[in-house]
């Protein structure tokens, strides 16, 4: 499988280079040996990916099933309202998550927060991880949902992650990312969440 | 302005400490258990006041495949912080105070979670994003 390093430069160019308007994003789930989580995402039209429009549609690929996935809230936002003056404790959006010490999942939620935790703390991430605030939240939703690793870290935050594919069906490859999500341990109030060691393969998506 | 006397003690704490750490397969089956490092694939070879601006600057030195980082940290980007006294329940959850805990997210997310071959400097200056709710 041949694999290219790029820069989140030229991943930018990349999708310049694509120019589309309408994002429909899917995910697929567990495919490969080293795969759990997958995000897949069809470009077509005129505009920008990180002008996602509101009311984008989610929808995870299991091998074999699939089911229209739905976020916590009922719409994902293009961009949160957590402008000038809303409230820190303002809620952008609520995940499930899996339960570290337990079997099920607990709720955690991103709040606007301020520079040192939530919404507000992450927005720079969102520009470095291709697809905007739609795809960055799919990926926090499905990272939380089914992390590969789980970490109960001494600072009380847990640290989990989980590799996530970002699929361009048209151009014929996909972004392997590892995505991380840092919520605290003892509310699920989300510190940040990232995604990093983005890299391309020059193939279908899997 | 300074940082006060226990964000290194605390920082250095959180740093060189492990954490259980669980995994699962694709089909989200526990496969193991193990104690996973704070630091992961780096190690923290320095971590102090500056030894010429001294309780102004905290400078810490992390290693990993070669590569050398000098991550440093001024008491002027965290003049709320600085004095590592507070304890703030909307996102500590720890037995550490602010300061200590919001350093170590930081050095985590700039430093810590990336691929050493992919940092291309040396000198990386730790601060926090602009916060856009304030005015």
């Amino acid at each position: 499988m041949p694999n290219l390093n790029v820069t989140d430069g030229e991943m930018q160019a990349a999708a310049r280079q694509l120019q589309v308007p309408v994002i429909r994003l899917r995910a697929a789930i567990a495919v490969a040996a080293a795969v759990i989580v997958a995000l897949s995402c069809v470009l077509s039209g005129t505009a920008m990916a990180s002008t996602a429009p509101a009311g984008v549609r989610l929808m995870p690929v299991t091998a074999g099933a699939s089911a229209w996935y739905v976020p916590s809230v009922p719409v994902i936002a293009a961009v949160p309202g957590c402008g000038k003056g809303a409230n820190v404790r303002k809620v952008v959006a609520t995940y499930k998550a899996r339960k570290y010490e337990a079997g099920g999942y607990r709720t955690d939620t991103l709040y606007c927060g301020d520079s040192d935790y939530g919404y507000r703390h992450l927005e720079s991430h969102i520009g470095q991880y291709f697809g905007g605030w739609a795809s960055f939240s799919f990926a926090m939703a499905q990272t939380l949902k089914a992390p590969a690793t789980f970490v109960a870290q001494e600072n009380g935050n847990y640290k989990e992650s989980a590799p996530i594919y970002q699929c361009f069906y048209s151009a014929g490859y996909y972004i392997i990312w590892t995505f991380i999500v840092i919520p605290k341990i003892n509310s699920g109030a989300i510190v940040t969440a990232y995604g990093t060691k983005g890299r391309t393969v020059n193939e279908s998506c899997p | 302005m300074e940082f006060g006397p226990s964000v290194l003690p605390e920082l250095r704490k959180i740093l060189l400490s492990t954490g259980e750490g669980k995994f699962y397969d694709p089909d989200g089956r526990l496969t193991e258990v193990k104690q996973v490092p704070f630091l992961e694939q780096w190690q923290l070879s320095r971590l102090d006041f500056d030894p010429d601006l001294g309780r102004s600057r905290v400078v810490c030195v992390l290693t990993g495949a070669g590569k050398t980082v000098t991550a440093t940290i001024d008491a002027s980007d965290f003049p709320d912080l600085r004095d590592n006294t507070s304890n703030s329940p909307e996102w500590n959850g720890s037995a550490y105070h602010d300061l200590a805990v919001l350093l170590s997210v930081l050095i985590q997310e700039q430093v810590l979670v990336r691929d050493p071959a992919d940092i291309s400097t040396d000198d990386i200056r730790i601060r926090r994003p602009a916060d856009r709710a304030k005015p």
